[in-house]
């Protein structure tokens, strides 16, 4: 007659019982028959399973993981590029219009003035005017349109790059 | 280089040495394709969420905590691509619904008697096929790659008695079987 639950013998091949368990597996494997068949049952059952073998992958496999992985790393590159490329374009549009804010205040400065105080008020006064020339209801959507374009084609250049790189490293 | 550890190659790759990446690729592409190939039964796309599981772990390298191991790291990305592929083809996998207290009979559609009684390792494999797809998994990566229950805890994202609780039951219903084909008589 069977004393020892399926649970308790894995248990004892997996060496999880207590010292006391273990004495109690033990003593009840040396009484009863059915308890030893099964407990051989269940240690073949588990050498057969430490026996798989693993399977085959094509021989060329890491290499086709090692091409993939520098092209990834490749379009990762590129795609900064992009954006730096994006970014440095948005850049010096902004600095050409500091520049010509900056010209146009030396133009209207007066150098001979010799207050310094005279000039910076001089010049925030005139860099005012001329933004908010540039920026009157007439300007202001020439240079709104010119920016928002600009913007959208970079968009639209930058999800197109991507999409194609994306599609390059598959 | 092929002798150095887990950690000192993730190290090296940090480092710029993306070439070392092919030591870890060797190292675990049997292992890890035996596991996906149980799983998903199907070779091609076994090798195909293989390469992506390799792919996520580069890119997840800089993420990667050295306090873990690599190994568990890398299994419960190749586990949950492999779910997420199995989910996205939107296949029955009624076997993953089987409940743990549902009781565990192997009395598949497959024709055992075909199989030459000598080849026990070939039984044994399509046994295991037969298994729902966690207890294949627990199995695979129990004997195949000698983790620990914690660690397939890990892998599963799983509590540890649960594991253990597949494995045993897993093994009772491929013990009994070769018991019902007499395979263990011959063994023994």
């Amino acid at each position: 007659m069977r004393t020892l639950s399926d649970e308790v013998l894995n248990k004892y091949i997996d060496g999880e019982l207590s010292r006391d368990e273990m004495r109690e597996a033990e003593e009840a494997i040396k009484n009863s028959w059915e308890d030893r068949v099964e407990l051989i049952a269940l240690q073949n059952t588990d050498s057969s399973l430490r026996k798989l073998t693993l399977l085959e992958v094509k021989s060329n496999f890491t290499s086709l993981v090692m091409n993939k992985i520098q092209r990834s790393l490749r379009s990762r590159q590129e795609q900064k590029k992009f954006i730096v490329g994006v970014v440095s374009i948005f850049m010096v549009m902004c600095l050409a219009i500091v520049g010509i804010v900056g010209f146009e205040i030396i133009r209207n400065s007066n150098p001979v003035t010799p207050t310094i105080l005279k000039d910076s008020i001089k010049y925030v006064t005139s860099a005012s005017g001329f933004i908010a020339h540039l920026l009157n209801s007439k300007n202001l959507s020439i240079v709104g349109s010119a920016f928002s374009l600009g913007f959208i084609i970079s968009v639209w250049f930058f999800f197109d790059y991507s999409k194609r790189l994306r599609k390059a490293g598959k | 280089m092929k002798d150095l550890s887990d950690p000192e190659i993730i190290e090296s790759i940090r480092n710029g040495n993306h070439s070392d990446y092919s030591i870890l690729v060797d190292r675990y592409k049997k292992r890890a394709f035996s596991l996906l190939n149980r799983m998903l039964k199907n070779e091609m796309d076994a090798e195909e969420v293989l390469q992506d599981s390799f792919l996520r772990a580069f890119n997840g390298l800089r993420n990667f905590k050295n306090d873990a191991k690599f190994s568990t790291w890398f299994y419960s990305i190749v586990y949950n691509t492999a779910l997420t592929r199995l989910s996205g083809k939107r296949r029955k996998i009624e076997n993953d619904m089987f409940s743990i207290d549902d009781k565990l009979e192997l009395q598949s559609n497959y024709d055992f008697e075909d199989l030459e009684k000598t080849d026990l390792n070939q039984f044994i494999n399509k046994m295991i096929e037969q298994l729902p797809l966690k207890y294949s998994t627990v199995i695979n990566l129990f004997y195949i790659d000698g983790m620990s229950c914690e660690e397939i805890s890990e892998v599963m994202n799983n509590t540890v008695s649960n594991v253990k609780v597949i494995l045993h039951r897993s093994r009772n219903a491929l013990k009994d079987l070769l018991i019902s084909k007499d395979y263990i008589k011959e063994i023994t």
